[in-house]
């Protein structure tokens, strides 16, 4: 046992223990003249302090750990400081999971009600493949994809005009303040 | 880290299974429980075997402790409730003992219980009692200084830093060699510890 650990341990006697505190209690419970020198500065300060007891039995500790050596071991979670941090951290992340499924199951319901109230998804879908049917069984590429995109584009023109009509018409007939002249649908850009 | 983070780290390790954790907390906590359970069990021998018992109740219930308090004030809880028991079990009536932690602590240095002093009993308290005097005597004064500003005046090591001038490694430092040199002394006395 060095001078710097014996030290390390005095500063523990103090409660004052820096980062070396930590292996200050390594050495108590690993070395035998730590813990002797532990013991021997608690008498000190007890004498300094005047709480020495009137009646001092030396062997007092080593009858308690001869005891104690016979009871079991103690295998128990450390509570104290850490679980008073960790138990909100644990409801916390009980809510949050709670949320997040509660919060995922209602968009799929939504997801699911769209499917069947809003068909042109469907049918936007399949959109392109009949593009590419045409132009292999016309058997003049390039021809044929040029005129789907132009009469995709007047589609979508329509549809992006029929869209903001709406959106005006529908604000100024039902939703006062900032919110009627905000266009809230934008045409949508295809690739 | 504090007293309590030492404690608290002391008792983590004992759920961990290190025996040798609580007997460090023994050993830091011995002469305070003593010193109470001598308030209520009059006699020396039986004070030592229900301080005995009151560590070992300890240890046992350290899983439930909480750390919602020190450490002490819950070993002192079992210690109060083991001397009661102790006294309930001989028949004997407790002593009116209504007093908190702190004017138990302010008292337990001025022990009344001489009429069962015996020379034997005391002859080990006060050699220990001079020999740390004498010792203290022959320190050099930065050493004394800084040692009795931490044991009696209960200084921190940055306010003795602040008093002293001086860094606190050097007031660490101080108080570590005035210890040393003290426990030269006092080594032949508790030998048999």
């Amino acid at each position: 046992m060095t001078d710097k650990w014996l030290e390390s341990v005095s500063a523990l006697v103090d409660d004052e223990a820096d980062a070396a505190g930590v292996g200050a209690i390594e050495a108590l419970l690993r070395d035998e003249a730590a813990r002797r020198a532990w013991a021997r500065y608690h008498v000190i300060s007890d004498c300094l302090r005047g709480t020495l007891p009137r009646h001092i039995d030396p062997g007092l500790a080593r009858r308690i750990s001869d005891a104690l050596r016979r009871e079991a071991t103690i295998l128990a979670p450390a509570q104290g400081h850490r679980s008073r941090i960790l138990k909100p951290l644990a409801g916390l992340a009980v809510a949050a999971s709670v949320a997040a499924v509660a919060i995922l199951g209602i968009r799929s319901g939504e997801e699911a009600r769209d499917g069947q109230s809003q068909p042109a998804i469907a049918v936007q879908t399949p959109l392109a493949p009949p593009a590419r049917t045409i132009t292999f069984a016309s058997g003049h590429p390039g021809a044929q994809p040029a005129r789907a995109q132009t009469t995709q584009g007047r589609s979508s023109a329509r549809l992006n005009r029929y869209l903001v009509n709406y959106n005006e018409y529908r604000n100024n007939a039902a939703v006062q303040g900032m919110i009627p002249y905000v266009r809230i649908v934008a045409p949508e850009n295809n690739e | 880290m504090g007293s309590s983070d030492t404690d608290q780290t002391l008792v983590d390790r004992v759920r961990n299974g290190e025996k040798r954790a609580f007997d460090a907390l023994v050993l830091k906590y011995q002469s305070r429980v003593v010193n109470l359970v001598s308030r209520f069990v009059r006699n020396p021998a039986d004070a030592m075997d229900v301080t005995q018992e009151a560590f070992l109740k300890a240890y046992r219930a350290i899983p439930k402790f909480r750390g919602e308090s020190a450490f002490y004030t819950w070993l002192y809880r079992i210690a109060v409730n083991t001397a009661k028991n102790y006294l309930a079990m001989q028949s004997r009536r407790p002593p009116e003992i209504d007093q908190d932690i702190s004017e138990i602590e302010q008292i337990e240095g001025d022990n009344t219980l001489k009429d069962q002093d015996t020379p034997e009993h005391l002859l080990l308290t006060e050699e220990i009692q001079a020999t740390v005097i004498a010792a203290i005597g022959q320190l050099p004064e930065d050493l004394r200084t800084a040692i009795m500003l931490r044991e009696v005046e209960g200084l921190s090591y940055e306010e003795i830093a602040t008093v002293m001038e001086c860094p606190i490694g050097t007031v660490r430092s101080r108080i570590f060699r005035a210890r040393e040199a003290i426990d030269r002394d006092l080594k032949p006395l508790l030998s048999n510890e």
